[in-house]
């Protein structure tokens, strides 16, 4: 019943916003402009316990939100309402559960300085320090809610912000204070830009208030600070088509339940190099983090409360077996890495690249964690003697490397024959530590190494219908064994598609686990709106269907999903 | 409701946010400028395929568009930090001659209201948001160019 209420008044929402968006241009100087986004995404989970799905005994949930945004000259706000009910989609926190107004602020723009009190996203150089991001389908949104100053003048880039981090319908304990500063030389003198040089540094203090404690850990009383401080630097340096970028992060003492409550500052660091011409492009990166979870409440775990972002060194797959099986995570306690890219196009017209020529790209990348041999374990057990303080407050990372994490070789070519066929080919190599990436379900060897192959072809058939047909293969020793999936894809230009998959573990050890996962999809686009409908068992990933890609949680069922903007 | 706000667009104008182009300089969106011609503006990510396969779709009739309409393609990338490095060269090494910009928080894509790439809008020579489109099947281009046709020589849109 409250449901139905709800959707009716979501409906009338977007009727009404949409109404007032039509207002001819004259009266945008008067109105101001009304413009928004909304979605749905409903299941109806059915029961599937073969595949080890969680039964849902209440069997329908919903994700939806509505987002409005109002401007009017130099002001404008945004307010969005979230409803999870009866519970929110699978695979998203159960703490969600409910419906109220979320993100909500108020800004205002006046020549270079803009002021936004409410809720804002917002990123520190690459994020080390500070980022509030959304990825709302995947049930992640930090933004911070308090206050927001942006000013700049003549290539200096000055932010500063306060406030309390999201926590679902609530907000954290602690507060944020942060302040960025980013100085672009080649805007401030243009004959650096003339020359081709661009130089960048910037810097940023961020600091996180939470009332000071005292915690019993074992037979030790500790005393928590309130204040974290963070700081950070970066610097970039293009000169011509060659670029060079870097972060360096510190962390002051921060006792939390992610890192057991030790004393021991955190450090994390990126640099990437970069260089491209016509035809041509390479970009390398390396990554080490050391005791970098960083939280506005120093007892949650999980996605709750982040404060920071550590962003991951390795190629980001959309293939579905590549990139949902055994999917790479940032191991923000520790762990350093490598990366290195190629794209390069064989000329069109030559003898390899046909008369449309051919992209290539070739990406490889490795993590290991740190070397903490020296590392003393600090759990305590009852009936040891009790830790030195030394333990607590300096334990020795060494500088050489610790166990293997992730290993991800792979090449994918793609080739227009004619007008009508188009194929991309893939092959991968992977190492997967699963005792650290804990995302399988057996692990009786948990170091896998898997090759993946990949066929992608697709057939124009005519100006307005394509069909697309997509082979995977994963094959290893390990964990769940061979995979084998089959995708066929039929669109219909500019407003149908329609599709079939299916995902087979045949080569799992265990006979009774060797299940199908089939995967019926169709939509309809109407202009800036999109209605999709899915029925059967999906697993977790980024998922590229019908024309447009979506991060999903694992679910299974029949699924309706709207998405639109007006 | 939904034809309704079909046939009749929201005629509004970029708004001010700040993106980076591919050097690191920052520019505000609602200077985006084709000197009173068509403008595309499209949301993809390096890791989005059907985006790919859409830039790169529209990359082998570009000159042509350019030349018969004055039509500029502005990409704008939505991936993070973690794939922002990857951006130049992914573009680079296809050949692809858009204006690409990151929009590494999104900031730009949330004032837009678009949620998932590809997005794609035509903005006409005053700069106005005059058609939006989400996803991307193979003819679509098609339909852009349509679109774009009509906008460049100042024809309504009925229908689209």
């Amino acid at each position: 019943m409250r449901l139905k209420h709800l959707l009716l008044f979501g409906l009338s929402l977007c009727a009404s916003a949409t109404l007032i968006a039509q207002q001819p241009i004259g009266n945008e100087n008067t109105w101001g402009s009304i413009t928004g986004n909304a979605g749905i995404d409903a299941q109806y989970y059915t029961k599937d316990p073969a595949i080890g799905a969680p039964d849902v005994p209440d069997r329908f949930r919903m994700n939806s939100f509505i987002y409005l945004q109002y401007k009017k000259g130099g002001f404008s706000a945004g307010v969005r309402y979230e409803a999870y009910l009866p519970k929110p989609l699978l695979g998203i926190d159960e703490s969600y559960t409910g419906q109220g107004i979320t993100y909500r602020w108020a800004s205002y723009k006046y020549k270079t300085l803009e002021v936004t009190a409410g809720s804002f996203y917002e990123q520190f150089g690459n994020g080390l320090t500070y980022r509030a991001y959304e990825a709302r389908s995947l049930g992640f949104d930090n933004y911070t809610d308090g206050f927001r100053v942006k000013y700049n003048v003549k290539g200096i880039y000055v932010k500063g912000i306060f406030g309390r981090t999201r926590d679902f319908f609530a907000y954290s304990p602690g507060t944020v204070r942060g302040l960025d500063g980013e100085i672009n030389f080649a805007e401030m003198i243009p004959k650096l830009k003339d020359k081709n040089v661009d130089v960048m540094i910037g810097g940023s203090f961020v600091s996180k208030f939470q009332p000071g404690t005292e915690k019993v850990v074992g037979p030790e009383v500790l005393f928590l600070p309130a204040n974290v401080t963070t700081a950070a630097g970066r610097a970039n340096l293009r000169l011509g088509k060659f670029n060079i970028n870097g972060e360096f992060a510190y962390k002051f003492n921060d006792p939390s339940s992610a890192n057991q409550y030790t004393y021991r500052p955190g450090t994390a660091a990126i640099v990437s190099a970069s260089f491209f011409t016509q035809n041509f492009g390479v970009s390398v990166g390396a990554k080490r983090v050391d005791n970098f979870d960083f939280r506005s409440d120093r007892e949650v775990s999980g996605n709750r409360q982040l404060l920071n972002w550590i962003p991951m060194l390795n190629k980001q797959h959309t293939y579905n077996l590549a990139a949902s099986i055994y999917p790479y995570a940032v191991q923000a306690m520790g762990e350093q890495g490598l990366q290195a890219d190629f794209q390069f196009s064989i000329p069109r017209g030559s003898k390899l690249g046909g008369k449309y020529g051919m992209d290539i790209n070739v990406n490889a990348s490795i993590v290991y964690g740190l070397d903490t041999m020296s590392r003393k374990n600090i759990t305590y057990v009852e009936g040891q003697d009790s830790l030195t303080l030394g333990d607590r407050y300096g334990y020795t990372v060494g500088s050489g490397l610790g166990k293997e994490y992730y290993r991800d070789f792979n090449i994918e070519i793609t080739k227009k024959f004619n007008k009508k066929w188009k194929m991309s080919v893939m092959y991968m190599n992977l190492y997967a530590n699963l005792n650290v990436l804990t995302i399988s379900q057996l692990s009786t060897d948990p170091f896998v190494n898997a090759n993946i192959g990949v066929i992608d072809l697709s057939w124009r058939i005519n100006t307005k219908h394509a069909l697309r047909l997509e082979l995977q293969g994963l094959f290893t020793k390990q964990d769940q064994g061979d995979w084998a999936m089959a995708l066929l894809e039929y669109t219909i230009s500019p407003n149908w598609y329609v599709s079939v998959m299916n995902q087979y573990n045949y080569g799992n050890p265990d006979k009774s686990r060797r299940q199908n996962y089939p995967l019926m999809s169709a939509g309809y686009n109407l202009g800036n709106h999109r209605f999709t409908l899915n029925y059967g068992r999906q697993r977790a990933g980024v998922l590229c269907i019908g024309g447009i890609c979506r991060a999903v949680p694992a679910a299974n069922g029949l699924t309706f999903s709207y998405v639109g903007s007006f | 409701m939904m034809a309704a706000s079909m046939s009749v667009m929201a005629q509004n104008k970029i708004p001010a946010v700040a993106v980076k182009d591919i050097n690191g300089n920052t520019i505000q969106t609602d200077k985006f400028f084709n000197d009173g011609k068509p403008m595309i503006i499209n949301f993809w990510a390096t890791w989005c395929k059907p985006c790919v396969l859409e830039l790169s779709t529209i990359a082998d009739e570009y000159e042509d568009w350019v030349k018969e309409t004055g039509v500029k393609l502005i990409a704008i990338s939505i991936d993070d930090s973690r794939n922002t490095a990857k951006v130049g060269p992914m573009v680079k090494g296809r050949g692809w001659e858009y204006e690409v910009y990151l929009d590494a928080n999104e900031d730009f894509k949330r004032a837009m209201n678009v949620n998932n790439p590809p997005h794609t809008f035509v903005v006409n020579g005053k700069g106005e948001i005059v058609w939006q489109h989400i996803a991307y099947q193979p003819g679509d281009e098609k339909v852009l160019y349509d679109v774009v046709k009509k906008v460049a020589a100042g024809r309504p849109l009925d229908g689209h």
